[in-house]
C-alpha cells in the first residue's frame, strides 16, 4: 500500500504537545487533515515498516546503530530529490504522522517533560538542521555518504559509509551537525578517516603512545577543521587538500599537539 | 516681467560645497521615490491649517516639450543659470548636472513635478525671519521651524529630498499665505537651486554655489533675490505653469524631476500610480481620519487617491473601524482586539514633562486572503504618517496570521469617543524626538538623548518588544508549551565583536545591562591576536564590578568551545586589579576596578597563534548596584 507524502504545515506544531512528546498521545491523518499539504507523490513505504520491526525484534542490535541499520532501506525506499527532501514539513509529517513509533523507540530517552525541546527537535527540525530530525538525519546521513555503483541503480548502491558514519554516533553528530556536512568530499573524508576502524588501525600499528579515545578524535578534529574553515573555502579546495588536511589534524589530534587542547 | 538668478560669492577661504550636505543625509538609506513621497507629504501634512479641512495635495506630473518648453525655460531665466551651472558641471559632483543638460538637450523635453497643495499655512515670514515657514523651507539648511509636539519632521530635512530629486537641483516655489506675514500681497514666489561651488570664468569670483530665483532688491551689491510678489508672481507662475488656486497653500515645482536612484525613467503614467499607491501606503491613518486627501495629475487629468482602491489596507482601517467593538479573544477572521501597551516617558532634562504614557494596539484576525502587509504592525503617532511597518511574521509562526496598528500620542484614542489627554501629547512629542530623521522609526536618537534623562532608552526601545509579548498573548494558540524562553535577567552580558558588525540581537534590549565597543586583529609581526575595548553599565545606578576577557575561536556556523590563551591584559582605568586565571584550563584576562569605577578600559594580546582561524572577544561583565560611597 503507498503513502500520499504529505507537508505538515507549520500552523500545526502547537499541537505538538509535551503530552505527544511523551508518547501519551497520537495524532492521526485526521487529526492533522487541516495541515495536511498533499506533495502530489505516493511512495510505497512498507519496506521501511518492515525493517523497522526487524530491527524492533532483534535484540542483538545495540540501540546506538538503529540509525545505521535503518538507514539503506530508509534511503532507498524513499527515493527524494534532494529538493523534495529539503522540505521540512514532509519530515515532520513522517515523524509525526506516518512513523511516529519509531521516533519514540529510538529516541524517548532524550524526553524530558521539564525541557520537551530535546524530543520536540526529533519531531519538527529538519530543512537547513540535518542533525535533530530523526528520519530527516538517517535519510540525509544516507544520502551524503553513500557511494554511487556502477550501474546507478538503486539497488547496487554501496551504503558502506553510511554505515559506518551512523553507527559511530559522535562521528554522526560532528559531521551532521554542522555545514561543511553538505559537501559530499568533506563528507565522505571524514567518514573515510575518522571511522571506527580507520582509527583502530592507526592505534594498532602503535604509532602513538595512549592515544585518544576515538570519540575524542573524531569530535577535536571536526572541531579544529571547522575552525579551519573560518579561514579556507572548502568548495575551492581540492578532494586531496581536504584528505590531507583532515589526516594533518587528526593526526595533530593523536599526537595531542592540536595547539592548546 | 521675469525674475533672475543671483548666486551667494563668498571669498576663497570659505568652506566649498561639493553638493548640498542635507540631500546626502536624506538619501541615505533609500532614496527611492518612497521617500520623496514620505517627506513631501508630511510636509504638507504638517502644515495643515487648525480647522476641519483636510490638508490636499495634487502631484501634477508634467513634461514639457518643444515651443511649450522654451517657453518655459526662458520664463526660468534659464541662461544666467545655465552660465552657473556649465561652471560648476566642471567640478566631480557637478556631472549629474551636465548630464541632465544633457539629457534635456538631448530628448528636448523636461518633466516638472508640481506638489500643489491646499489649507496649509503657505511660505509665512519675513525673508531674513529667524525661524519661519518661508526661511526653513527655502533658505535654511537643517533648521526646522515646526513646532515640536506633532509635527511630523523635526529636522528640517525632509525638503532637501526636493532638491535630490530635481536633475537639475533647482526647485521653485509659489505660495498663497495663509495670514498677511509678512505682508497682504500673495502669491510669493521664489526659487532655489543648490550648485557645486564654482568659479566665475575669469576666476575672480567664488560663488558658494546656493542661487535664488527672484527679484534683485537693486540697491545692495551682492543681495541675493528676494521673493516676487502679487501680480508680478501671478504672471511669472503663469509663464512656469505655477499657478495656484486661490486658497492658502504652497505649490512647489521639483525642474526635471527623477528618482536618483532609479534604473529607468519611468513614464508618467506608471510615477503617478506609485505616487499614489506610496500615499496610501504610508499615509492611510491621515487619509482615512479626513485630515489629507492626495490626488494626483497626470496630462491634466486628476485622479484622487482612494484607499478604497487599496484593499490591502483595509485590514488596518478596519481595526480603527472596529476598536469600538473589540473582543477579547480574536476567534473569527475580522475579530480585533485592543490592549494598552505603557510607556513611561521620562522627564525631559530641565525637570518638565514626563509621564506615564499609553499605546494603543489594535490587532485584527486576518482573512486567509489577506496576505499583504500580513502579521505586520503599523506604526502610528499623531501625523498620521505610518512610520514603519514592524514584522511580526516570526511570531506568529503555526499561529493566527493578523494585522495591527499600535498608535501612540495624540493617536492613541482614535476610533474611540476620547480626546487625546495630556500623557498623550506628551507621548507624542517623545516619539517624535525618537523619529531619525528619516521618521522610519522609533529609536533612540541624539535629539533623545539631549533632551530627555535617563530612562529614555529602555522606554523607547521597550516599545517592539512589548508589542511583540502582546501580540503573542492574543495569536499564539491556547497550548501549553512549558516556559518558554524565561527572561533570564542574568548580571552578565556579552558584548558582541563590533568589527564582525555583530551585535547580539539575541539579548532583548531590556535585559542588556552594559554598553560598549571592542575590537580584535591579528598582529602579523608578533603572529597573536592584539585586542582592546571599553565597557560601561547602560545605568547610572549600576558599577562594573569584574570583566573577564576571552578568545574564542569560530568554526563556519557558530562559535565553538575552543578558547585561546590571553597571554596578556592591562587597563589605564585607575585602581584596577589585573589577573590572568584560567577557566576551564585556558587562560582569561580578568579586571577588578576600584568600587565606584562605571568605564573600563583595557587592551591585550594572545599567545601566539600559528592557525590564524577565525577568533572573537568575548567580554562576560558583571555588573551590580552602585554601592553607597
Amino acid at each position: 500500500m503507498t503513502t500520499e507524502l504529505h507537508h505538515l504545515q507549520s500552523a500545526a506544531h502547537p499541537m505538538i504537545d509535551t503530552q505527544f512528546l511523551a508518547g501519551e498521545r497520537e495524532l492521526t491523518e485526521k487529526d492533522l487533515r487541516p495541515y495536511l499539504q498533499p506533495l502530489g507523490r505516493s511512495i510505497d513505504l512498507s519496506p521501511v515498516d518492515e525493517r523497522i520491526e526487524e530491527i524492533r525484534a532483534d535484540d542483538d542490535i545495540d540501540a546506538s546503530l538503529i540509525d545505521a541499520e535503518l538507514a539503506p532501506t530508509l534511503h532507498r525506499t524513499l527515493d527524494l530529490t534532494r529538493n523534495e527532501a529539503a522540505d521540512a514539513g514532509l519530515w515532520h509529517y513522517l515523524c509525526v504522522v506516518r512513523f511516529p513509533e519509531f521516533v519514540h523507540y529510538r529516541w524517548d530517552h532524550v524526553f524530558n517533560p521539564e525541557s520537551p525541546g530535546n524530543m520536540e527537535e526529533k519531531f519538527l527540525k529538519a530543512g537547513t538542521d540535518a542533525y535533530s530530525n530523526a528520519l530527516h538525519r538517517i535519510w540525509w546521513g544516507a544520502e551524503l555518504t553513500y557511494e554511487e555503483g556502477e550501474s546507478g541503480e538503486v539497488e547496487d548502491r554501496d551504503y558502506s559509509r553510511t554505515k559506518r558514519v551512523l553507527g559511530f554516533q559522535e562521528l554522526a553528530n560532528d559531521i551532521l551537525d554542522h555545514d561543511f556536512a553538505r559537501y559530499i568530499p568533506v563528507t565522505h573524508a571524514c567518514g573515510d578517516l575518522l571511522g571506527h576502524d580507520t582509527l583502530n588501525e592507526i592505534k594498532d600499528e602503535g604509532t602513538y603512545d595512549d592515544p585518544p579515545s576515538n570519540s575524542n578524535i573524531a569530535s577535536r578534529t571536526t572541531t579544529l577543521l571547522r575552525e579551519e574553515l573560518t579561514v579556507r573555502r572548502v568548495e575551492m579546495m581540492e578532494e586531496d587538500d581536504i584528505v590531507e588536511t583532515i589526516k594533518e589534524l587528526r593526526d595533530d589530534v593523536m599526537r595531542r599537539e592540536a595547539g592548546w587542547s | 516681467m521675469s525674475g533672475q538668478w543671483g548666486f551667494t560669492t563668498s571669498r576663497p577661504t570659505d568652506a566649498r560645497y561639493g553638493d548640498d550636505v542635507a540631500k546626502y543625509a536624506m538619501s541615505h538609506g533609500e532614496p527611492g521615490l518612497k521617500t520623496f513621497v514620505r517627506e513631501v507629504l508630511q510636509n504638507s501634512n504638517d502644515a495643515r491649517l487648525d480647522n476641519d479641512q483636510p490638508a490636499r495635495v495634487t502631484f501634477k506630473l508634467e513634461s514639457l516639450q518643444g515651443d511649450e518648453a522654451i517657453e518655459y525655460l526662458r520664463a526660468l531665466d534659464i541662461e544666467t543659470w545655465a552660465e552657473h551651472a556649465n561652471l560648476a558641471s566642471d567640478t566631480e559632483s557637478g556631472k549629474h548636472i551636465a548630464e541632465a543638460i544633457k539629457r534635456i538637450k538631448d530628448d528636448e523635453k523636461i518633466r516638472i513635478l508640481t506638489i500643489e497643495d491646499e489649507n496649509t499655512e503657505g511660505l509665512l515670514g519675513e525673508e531674513n525671519a529667524d525661524e519661519s515657514n518661508f526661511t526653513a523651507l527655502v533658505r535654511d539648511v537643517l533648521f526646522s521651524s515646526k513646532s515640536g509636539d506633532t509635527a511630523g519632521g523635526s529636522y528640517g530635512l525632509g525638503k532637501a529630498v526636493l532638491w535630490l530629486y530635481s536633475g537639475l537641483s533647482l526647485v521653485m516655489f509659489n505660495s498663497t499665505l495663509s495670514e498677511p506675514n509678512p505682508k497682504d500681497q500673495s502669491p510669493r514666489l521664489i526659487g532655489r537651486t543648490r550648485l557645486p561651488t564654482h568659479k566665475s570664468e575669469d576666476g575672480d569670483t567664488v560663488y558658494q554655489g546656493h542661487g535664488w530665483y527672484g527679484g534683485l532688491n537693486g540697491d545692495e551689491e551682492g543681495a541675493r533675490p528676494e521673493s516676487i510678489w502679487g501680480e508680478e508672481a501671478e504672471s511669472i507662475a503663469e509663464d512656469l505653469q505655477l499657478s495656484r488656486p486661490d486658497g492658502p497653500g504652497t505649490s512647489i515645482q521639483v525642474v526635471d524631476f527623477r528618482v536618483p536612484t532609479a534604473e529607468e525613467r519611468l513614464d508618467d503614467e506608471e510615477l503617478a500610480d506609485q505616487i499614489t499607491e506610496m500615499a496610501i501606503e504610508w499615509f492611510w491613518p491621515a487619509i482615512y481620519r479626513g485630515d489629507l486627501e492626495v490626488a494626483v495629475e497626470v496630462e491634466g487629468e486628476s485622479k484622487q487617491a482612494s484607499i478604497d482602491e487599496y484593499p490591502q489596507y483595509e485590514p488596518f482601517t478596519n481595526c480603527l473601524d472596529d476598536r469600538d467593538d473589540s473582543v477579547s479573544e480574536l476567534d473569527e477572521s475580522g475579530d480585533v482586539a485592543q490592549a494598552a501597551i505603557s510607556l513611561d516617558v521620562p522627564e525631559k532634562s530641565d525637570g518638565s514633562g514626563g509621564a506615564d504614557g499609553q499605546l494603543g494596539l489594535l490587532v485584527r484576525r486576518a482573512n486567509t486572503g489577506e496576505y499583504q502587509h500580513r502579521n505586520e504592525v503599523a506604526f502610528v503617532r499623531g501625523a498620521g504618517m505610518v512610520v514603519e511597518y514592524y514584522d511580526r511574521d516570526r511570531v506568529v509562526v503555526g499561529n493566527q496570521d493578523f494585522h495591527a496598528v499600535l498608535l501612540g500620542g495624540r493617536a492613541r484614542p482614535w476610533g474611540t469617543d476620547e480626546s487625546p489627554q495630556d500623557a498623550d501629547t506628551i507621548v507624542e512629542e517623545f516619539l517624535t524626538a525618537a523619529e531619525p530623521p528619516q521618521h522610519d522609526e522609533w529609536v533612540r536618537t541624539e535629539t533623545l538623548a539631549n533632551t530627555y534623562s535617563r530612562g529614555f532608552r529602555t522606554a523607547v526601545e521597550g516599545i517592539k518588544s512589548d508589542v511583540t509579548e502582546t501580540l503573542r498573548g492574543f495569536v499564539a494558540p491556547d497550548v501549553d508549551r512549558g516556559t518558554t524562553g524565561p527572561q533570564r535577567l542574568g548580571n552578565r552580558f556579552k558584548i558582541g565583536n563590533e568589527s564582525r558588525g555583530g551585535r547580539s540581537d539575541r539579548e532583548s534590549p531590556s535585559s542588556q545591562r552594559v554598553t560598549g565597543d571592542t575590537n580584535i586583529s591579528f598582529d602579523d609581526v608578533y603572529t597573536h591576536w592584539s585586542f582592546n575595548g571599553e565597557v560601561e553599565p547602560l545605568s547610572d545606578r549600576n558599577e562594573i564590578r569584574a570583566v573577564t576577557v576571552s578568545l574564542i575561536r569560530m568554526a563556519e556556523e557558530r562559535a565553538t568551545s575552543d578558547r585561546l590563551p590571553v597571554q596578556n591584559i592591562s587597563s589605564d582605568t585607575a585602581g584596577v586589579s589585573i589577573s590572568l586565571p584560567e577557566q576551564n584550563d585556558v587562560q582569561v584576562g580578568r579586571l577588578e576596578p576600584a568600587p565606584g569605577t562605571s568605564k573600563i578600559s583595557f587592551e591585550g594580546v594572545s599567545i601566539e597563534d600559528h592557525r590564524q582561524v577565525e577568533t572573537r572577544l568575548k567580554v562576560s561583565v558583571d555588573v551590580a548596584e552602585r554601592r553607597d560611597e
